[in-house]
């Protein structure tokens, strides 16, 4: 860059300075520019353009030497017309797109200052195109046409400028560089004042726009193969492609340079492009032909041919031809170095190739789009609509022009739908930032105005619920050709399958499934399974705890979808809606799953949650999907009456646990918070009873009931870092999942009521509201307190008192765990409750050494004050036995 | 200390030739503060800009401050854009 630099005289920097200083200033001045100030301007551009289009073409001739002055007018007349066509109606100034369903809008900003690099090939036309460009979208350029088409370029430029400034719009906008050169260039694309470059032209300047670290749109060469597939219209692909190559004798860089023809047809076709004006060559003059118009030395065409008349080219290198060829052809056997002609041609000379079949032929298109074409432009011809897309799959192509012409249809707008342009994007093959036709969005920096949007909740529960005393009665509504009851030896021995069986229409064949009473192993499902398809069961009545139940639902996913793979199905996942594995909706065996819990803590009867033990590979998998929710719950005291005091307190604050991590869930709405708070009142009032007094029917059923309701809650709300300490703490020092519960739960009500540390990312949440929620909570309990933080605190101590009164040890100390054996295990426990999924929906997010913290608060214990009897809950709800 | 205003005009033409010799004779003459009211100014144009680029000019050889008062957003983004809104004080 420097050796370019230096080449330039202080007068010519002086030059450029002030074309960059007059561009910067128009630039700033059009922002202040409306819709209608931009349209009123384009429209008056365009239709000077179309009255100059002829004179303009003239120049371009006269000046270049390349292509045909009818061609020329109709590519201005494009650049002007089509190009007005396309941009009229679109909004370029300020909101140009809104998608209110998603709460994006986009808004539209001018880029500044564009530096602009035009080819010799299609020179006015470009110009004319970029300048309309530029001013529907605000924007200031400056050119630097190819030195041997800066005087038509200039001219067009000037008319645009004319014209634009007379309808309003600021001075300066557009510049053209006199007598550009390759310094010119550089120390433009490198001017600090430049915000864009875009270059259509030779790989040269492409190139040197990318290099100077710049935003650009450069846009490269192209090597156009075309399928002639044996499908095709003949006489519509052979006339069309002769229009195409013939026009302005070639120079569109979209033209076709390869057609590679099928065997069947080659013939036929090579016939009918005779007919119509082409020369076939024969191998000797394909021969000297390629020695003339292909550089041998280079192995690119020579630019003396480019755009300039088959006969002419003919002429030059002595072959003999019509007087009115259009066209030479010129049949090739391969592509590379040693088949010059299957190179880029700007000019009318097309080789074709014979081939024997459709993956030949894909390849050979595939050679020439590599030979220098890459990302550009491929055309097919052919009705067999499974050869297309095999074509568009395999070629580098920006576009692939199906059954019209290539030159013509890749301009857009005349054969086809696509944008019109007079600049190809190349994409990554060709070394461009991008496959589009360039259009007006690539002169616009588009902001996206994003509002904040609700993602779409749910309240999902199984269909039925069957409570109170006796609901197991329930089961005769439920026919069945064949039952199996899932369920544990041990319930079995208490007579619990019994009551189940009394409930079963008689004539129903009912087979007992007894698994161990522990987190279900794989090979208990798979047992399970075989067990249901030798009993072609429909339905399955797990009856237990949440160990059984949840054997119930793996055993009903593998027997509905045997497909599923489980370990697969356990992938994590952040959000529900967003994850990664689907569960399967298999119909392999149509099936029932009635819950019936025997505990009142896990509301596993009704969640979408189960736990599985892979033994082999010694850990434990979480399923979790609606899928797995039973059809039916049972929710009947009858079954839990006999519940030890231990398992009652256990699986009473377990229940709570769940009911107060919902509530202040990021997941928690109106219909979680509506379960979650009667449950946390349910608790509070009976569990004190049901554990004083077991045989309690009410404070039995009452607790029964309120593990569901608060199940119902978590169930859609999910829990909190509670939960991933528990989870943690239980499995490494074998406390049950309740207790480890109750053990954290004062210590987390105080974490999450305290001004987090680190916010929880959530949509759904208009502020942080936990300590709120825990003041809602005591004032439902009746708990008393002035202040939010003074109603929390009696909550934290209520809590307490309840874990008092249950019996629950005050701390982890307490279970006579050392604290010199607890240090050590509190850095796998931090990882591992970090890894737990249950804290993302905690509303605040718990850092490492926060986890740590609680941890060892847990250890330590809740204060040891003991107060009064719990206060009484709000009683307005008496007469529903709440 | 010295405070003077002028009203710019709307006009473009008018605007220019009061920038450039109104204001610009404001300057030459006192010191303290020029407030130049743009209250009525929907838009400015390349003159206007480049005649405010001069008055900043003036304003820092002399001990004047130049403070725009009722300039709008598409105002001040364009001489933010020419790299101008620093040398001026702005007054809603």
């Amino acid at each position: 860059m420097t050796e370019n630099l230096s080449s330039l005289s202080d007068d010519r920097m002086a030059y450029l300075e002030g074309l960059v200083r007059q561009g910067r200033t128009a630039a700033a001045i059009f922002s202040q520019f409306t819709q209608q100030d931009v349209d009123r301007i384009v429209k008056a551009m365009v239709l000077a353009g179309l009255e100059q289009a002829q004179y303009l073409a003239g120049l371009a001739i006269e000046e270049t030497r390349l292509g045909l002055l009818e061609d020329k007018v109709i590519k201005n007349m494009v650049a002007t017309e089509f190009v007005y066509d396309y941009v009229r109606d679109k909004p370029s100034v300020g909101v140009i797109r809104e998608f209110p369903e998603r709460g994006v809008v986009e808004v539209a900003d001018p880029i500044g200052l564009i530096f602009s690099v035009t080819p010799i090939t299609n020179p006015t036309s470009t110009v004319l195109f970029k300048c309309i460009m530029a001013i529907k979208t605000r924007n200031a350029v400056v050119f630097a046409p190819h030195p041997k088409a800066w005087r038509c370029c200039q001219e067009a430029m000037r008319i645009m400028y004319e014209t634009a400034v007379k309808h309003g719009a600021p001075e300066g906008v557009f510049t053209c560089v006199e007598s550009p050169t390759i310094p010119d260039n550089v120390y433009l694309m490198h001017h600090k004042d430049v915000r864009l470059i875009d270059a259509t032209g030779g790989p040269g300047a492409v190139k040197a726009a990318y290099g100077s670290g710049k935003p650009a749109l450069g846009v490269g060469p192209g090597n156009t193969p075309v399928y002639l597939e044996k499908t095709a219209q003949l006489d519509m692909a052979v006339v069309d492609i002769i229009t195409s190559k013939t026009f302005d004798n070639g120079t569109i860089c979209a033209s076709e340079q390869t057609v590679v023809i099928d065997d069947e047809i080659y013939d036929s076709v090579l016939r009918k492009f005779a007919d119509l004006g082409a020369h076939i060559c024969d191998e000797k003059e394909t021969a000297l032909l390629g020695r003339f118009v292909i550089d041998p030395e280079t192995g690119a065409m020579q630019p003396m041919a480019v755009g300039q008349k088959a006969v002419d080219i003919a002429r030059a290198c002595g072959l003999r031809v019509k007087p009115d060829t259009k066209l030479l052809i010129a049949p090739i056997q391969g592509v590379g170095r040693e088949y010059p002609l299957s190179v880029e041609k700007l000019f009318p000379v097309l080789a074709v190739y014979r081939t024997k079949s459709v993956d030949e032929a894909l390849r050979v298109c595939l050679d020439v789009n590599h030979a220098g074409g890459r990302g550009h432009t491929a055309v097919i011809f052919s009705r067999n609509d499974e050869i297309i897309r095999k074509f568009s799959d395999v070629i580098d192509a920006g576009r692939i022009i199906v059954n019209s012409p290539g030159s013509i249809g890749a301009l857009g707008g005349v054969y086809n739908d696509m944008v019109p342009t007079f600049s190809f994007g190349c994409g990554t093959g060709g070394g461009n930032s991008t496959t589009d036709n360039v259009n007006l969005y690539h002169y616009l920096n588009i902001k996206r105005v994003a509002r904040r949007v609700q993602a779409h909740m749910w309240f999902r529960v199984p269909n039925q619920i069957y409570f109170n005393l006796r609901a197991v009665e329930n089961l005769r509504h439920f026919p069945s050709r064949s039952t199996v009851i899932v369920t544990n030896p041990h319930l079995e021995q208490m007579g619990l399958v019994d009551i189940v069986r009394r409930s079963i229409p008689a004539q129903t064949p009912v087979r007992v499934l007894a698994i161990p009473d522990a987190e279900p192993e794989v090979k208990v499902v798979i047992e399970g399974v075989e067990a249901l398809k030798l009993q072609e069961a429909d339905q399955i009545i797990a009856l237990g705890g949440g160990s059984v139940i949840d054997a119930a639902k793996i055993m009903k996913l593998k027997y509905v979808s045997p497909e599923a793979d489980l370990e697969e199905l356990a992938a994590p996942f952040l959000d529900i809606r967003k994850r990664v594995v689907q569960y399967p909706t298999g119909t392999a065996n149509q099936v029932r799953l009635i819950a019936i819990s025997t505990t009142s803590g896990t509301g596993s009867e009704v969640t979408p949650f189960a736990v599985l033990i892979d033994k082999e590979r010694g850990r434990k998998v979480t399923l979790a999907d609606y899928s797995l929710s039973p059809d039916v719950a049972i929710v009947d005291p009858q079954f839990v009456m006999s519940m030890p005091r231990k398992l009652t307190a256990d699986t009473g604050i377990d229940c709570l646990t769940h009911a107060l991590e919902a509530g202040v869930s990021i997941h928690s709405s109106p219909y979680t918070d509506s379960n979650a708070m009667q449950a946390i009142r349910m608790v509070f009032k009976y569990l004190p009873i049901a554990f004083e007094h077991p045989d309690d029917e009410e404070a039995r059923s009452m607790m029964h009931n309120a593990a569901c309701i608060a199940a119902l809650a978590f169930s859609n709300a999910s829990v909190g870092v509670n939960h991933a300490l528990a989870h943690a703490f239980g499995a490494r020092f074998g406390v049950s999942h309740g207790r480890a519960n109750a053990l954290m739960l004062p210590h987390v009500l105080a974490y999450n009521a305290a001004v987090p540390t680190k916010f929880m990312p959530s949509p759904n949440q208009r502020a942080y509201v936990a300590h709120k929620k825990y003041a809602v909570v005591a004032d439902l309990l009746g708990l008393g307190g002035d202040t939010v933080a003074g109603k929390v605190q009696n909550l934290v101590r209520a809590t307490e008192d309840l874990l008092d009164l249950v019996e629950i040890p005050r701390s982890i100390a307490d279970l006579g765990i050392s604290e010199e054996e607890f240090g050590r295990a509190v850095p796998d426990l931090v990882k591992i409750a970090f890894d737990d999924p249950s804290w993302r929906s905690n509303p605040r997010m718990p850092l490492i050494g926060e986890l740590a913290g609680l941890f060892w608060s847990a250890y330590r214990g809740r204060s040891p004050r003991k107060t009064a009897p719990l206060a009484e809950p709000v009683t307005a709800m008496e007469g529903m036995g709440i | 200390m010295t405070t003077n205003a002028l009203l710019i005009p709307a006009d473009p033409d008018r605007m220019v030739h009061t920038l450039r010799h109104e204001a610009v004779g404001m300057l030459k003459c006192g010191e303290g503060e020029l407030i130049l009211d743009f209250c009525s100014v929907l838009r400015i144009d390349a003159a206007a800009a480049g005649a405010m680029e001069e008055l900043a000019g003036l304003a820092d050889r002399s001990s004047t401050r130049i403070v725009l008062r009722g300039v709008n957003i598409g105002i001040y983004r364009a001489l933010k854009l020419l790299s101008l809104a620093h040398r001026f004080s702005f007054l809603s």
